[in-house]
């Protein structure tokens, strides 16, 4: 059963030309989302920078409401919930934050900054500290860290006290959004190793959040692929890379750079030729990929393909497969 | 951190004597002398009794020796005499300073106390009805002249309601009173003196506050702290008031100056005793000592003000503050 559920999630935002204007348009940063995320495996989310990547991850967080659209949690619609009842929630479904400089609070010490969901969960104070050093040590940090300030850590130490702060309460789900991209390899690993010991050891659920395809691969057992606010496939991991359906997932998956041909000479590269005029136009009903598309067909422009199955639990949104 | 203190002390001296010296040469330029008051009543008064007026107070010497005169006695913390009943200078300011201090720190106390909550949860409910209503409410005060509302309140709650005194700082039997019942009687007097001050002073911190907390409202690790599972009291008191203060407290260092320096016009309509009052009829007398001890008392409170801003801005935030951490 799907731990957390995704159901057509929709996230407008308007926008005003200027500041006379009295036309406003409104982008679609999240449009018609629906994803599952089975307990204890991991869901892998890929797509291209200002996709709504992180935006949907803020609104599984409930930290932005969408504009239309339900999320479950263990069978529970939680959008609609008041912040006071989903507060005991918040300690099963944790987030890493993208930014690490800007993510910390940079009054309070490492230590704090990790005890805090534990004092919210009303955790017992001479546990927490023993909980503390347990979380830093895993995360790779020495103890002489516990009484420093974020100011005075490196972006990848920041980032480990975020993830030991997300590990802190043993959520159910994880979101990790860009968690691992600022760190150095050898952490990165690191930090991987751990959160594939947890999630045997626990049945962690992760959503991951990454634009490192080849890691993507490694811990995802599903993938979905983002583009512009809309999710163009989705299936298990060695489905979407053995057999990408997609044009946009080929293009994405080609362009990962590979030791065999370089990326000069491949004639089939992704060149992005995005044109927001036609993006922010409201006439514009046909599929959002249409412009950057290797084979457009004329029906592209009328309309947005909806998502097809086209193998078992592989899903796409392009005509080619009507 | 301690030599920067002190490199921050010593730069002081340099900006006193500065300070002083352009107070001294307006002040002297301005037309009148200290000796009219006594001379100008009398018109029969000979020359030499002008000059030897002029003599016992030093004003017939050139002003440059009239302000290293001066400087000597203040290095021994001497302000000199008063122009006009001889008295110490620092006698009368001592007697002044209490009143205008306890009305200042009282109100400063009250603007405090409101206007943080007020610009707080203006920026947690942002543009909300609430919001709206303190705007207007803050900027009223902020634009009221003083002196019309203070006449107004002292209409209705003195004349009409008969509940507080005039005017003054005390009763006429004040002298009777047992402990309690001066204390009572001085709050039921300074009462409206410390609203109205508070009043017209609650603009400028709220709407500070307003801003800086909005602007912290903003950031990432606020959205960490929600995301924490923390409560909202806790992320708005915690997390964000924490960060939001540090511009007040600028604020605060400014206006310690202000504690000392009465307020002219509340001060007259009141009838109450204090600096701006004293510092007033200096002026219209030319009472050099007076005026030149309130301006240097007044300029260095206002460069110490800042140094402890500074300072507390130190403590304040672990990001200026420098050595190692435990």
């Amino acid at each position: 059963m799907a731990i957390l559920t995704l159901k057509d999630i929709t996230k407008k935002y308007l926008f005003k030309n200027s500041f006379f204007s009295f036309y406003s348009g409104e982008i679609k940063a999240v449009d018609g989302v629906c994803l599952e995320l089975e307990e204890g495996k991991t869901l892998g989310l890929v797509g291209e920078s200002g996709c709504g990547k992180s935006t949907l991850a803020n609104i599984i967080l409930k930290l932005i409401e969408p504009t239309t659209g339900e999320v479950f949690f263990n069978g529970k619609e939680i959008t609609q919930v008041r912040e006071k009842e989903f507060r005991p929630l918040r300690r099963q479904i944790q987030i890493v934050f993208q930014d690490p400089y800007s993510s910390l609070s940079l009054r309070l010490r490492v230590k704090d900054i990790i005890a805090e969901p534990l004092e919210a969960c009303l955790m017992e104070k001479n546990k927490i500290l023993e909980r503390v050093k347990e979380l830093i040590a895993q995360v790779g940090l020495g103890q002489e860290y516990l009484v420093r300030f974020p100011h005075q850590l490196s972006g990848g130490q920041r980032q480990r006290v975020g993830i030991a702060r997300a590990l802190a309460t043993s959520p159910r789900v994880l979101v990790l959004d860009e968690a691992v991209s600022s760190l150095d390899l050898s952490t990165q690993a690191q930090i991987i190793n751990l959160l594939i010991r947890l999630q045997e050891q626990y049945k962690l659920s992760y959503l991951f959040i990454a634009h490192d395809l080849s890691l993507v691969r490694f811990v995802s057992d599903t993938v979905a692929v983002m583009y512009k606010g809309i999710i163009f496939e989705k299936g298990p991991t060695e489905m979407i890379y053995d057999n990408p359906a997609h044009p946009y997932t080929k293009l994405l998956l080609n362009s990962i750079p590979s030791f065999e041909k370089s990326l000069k000479n491949r004639k089939d590269r992704y060149m992005i030729k995005q044109d927001f005029s036609l993006n922010k136009s409201e006439k514009f009903f046909g599929c959002s990929f249409y412009q950057n598309c290797p084979k457009p067909m004329p029906c592209c422009e009328k309309q947005m393909p909806g998502l097809k199955e086209i193998g078992k639990n592989h899903f796409v949104s392009c005509f080619c497969y009507e | 951190m301690l030599t920067l203190f002190l490199r921050r002390l010593f730069m002081l001296i340099p900006l006193l004597i500065g300070i002083s010296l352009i107070s001294f040469l307006v002040i002297h330029c301005a037309p009148g002398k200290p000796t009219d008051m006594q001379l100008q009543l009398n018109q029969k008064v000979s020359l030499q009794v002008r000059e030897r007026l002029e003599k016992l107070y030093g004003l017939d010497k050139p002003l440059m020796t009239q302000y290293v005169m001066w400087v000597k006695r203040l290095i021994r913390l001497d302000f000199g005499n008063s122009f006009i009943d001889n008295r110490p200078v620092i006698d009368k300011i001592k007697e002044r300073i209490p009143i205008t201090l306890t009305i200042n720190i009282l109100s400063l106390m009250l603007i405090l106390i409101i206007a943080v909550p007020i610009g707080v949860l203006s920026a947690v409910y942002q543009e909300s009805l609430f919001d709206r209503a303190m705007t207007v409410f803050v900027f009223i005060g902020f634009a009221m002249p003083t002196f019309w509302l203070a006449l107004l309140l002292m209409k209705f709650f003195s004349v009409t309601l008969q509940l507080l005194p005039v005017s003054g700082i005390t009763s006429i039997d004040f002298e009777n009173y047992s402990f309690m019942g001066k204390v009572i009687d001085y709050s039921r007097h300074l009462f409206l003196p410390i609203i109205i001050s508070a009043f017209t002073g609650l603009a400028g911190l709220s709407r500070y506050m307003r801003t800086s907390m909005i602007h912290v409202l903003q950031q990432d690790y606020i959205r960490t702290a929600k995301a924490k599972g923390l409560t909202m009291a806790k992320v708005y008191f915690y997390h964000a008031l924490k960060n939001a203060l540090l511009p007040v407290i600028t604020i605060l260092g400014m206006s310690i100056p202000g504690l000392i320096a009465g307020s002219v016009i509340a001060e007259s309509i009141f009838a109450i005793p204090g600096m701006g009052k004293l510092y007033y009829d200096a002026v219209m007398s030319r009472d050099y000592a007076v005026i030149m001890a309130i301006l240097v008392i007044g300029a260095f409170l206002t460069l110490m003000g800042n140094l402890l801003a500074d300072l507390a801005y130190f403590i304040a935030d672990p990001r200026i503050r420098v050595g190692p951490c435990e």
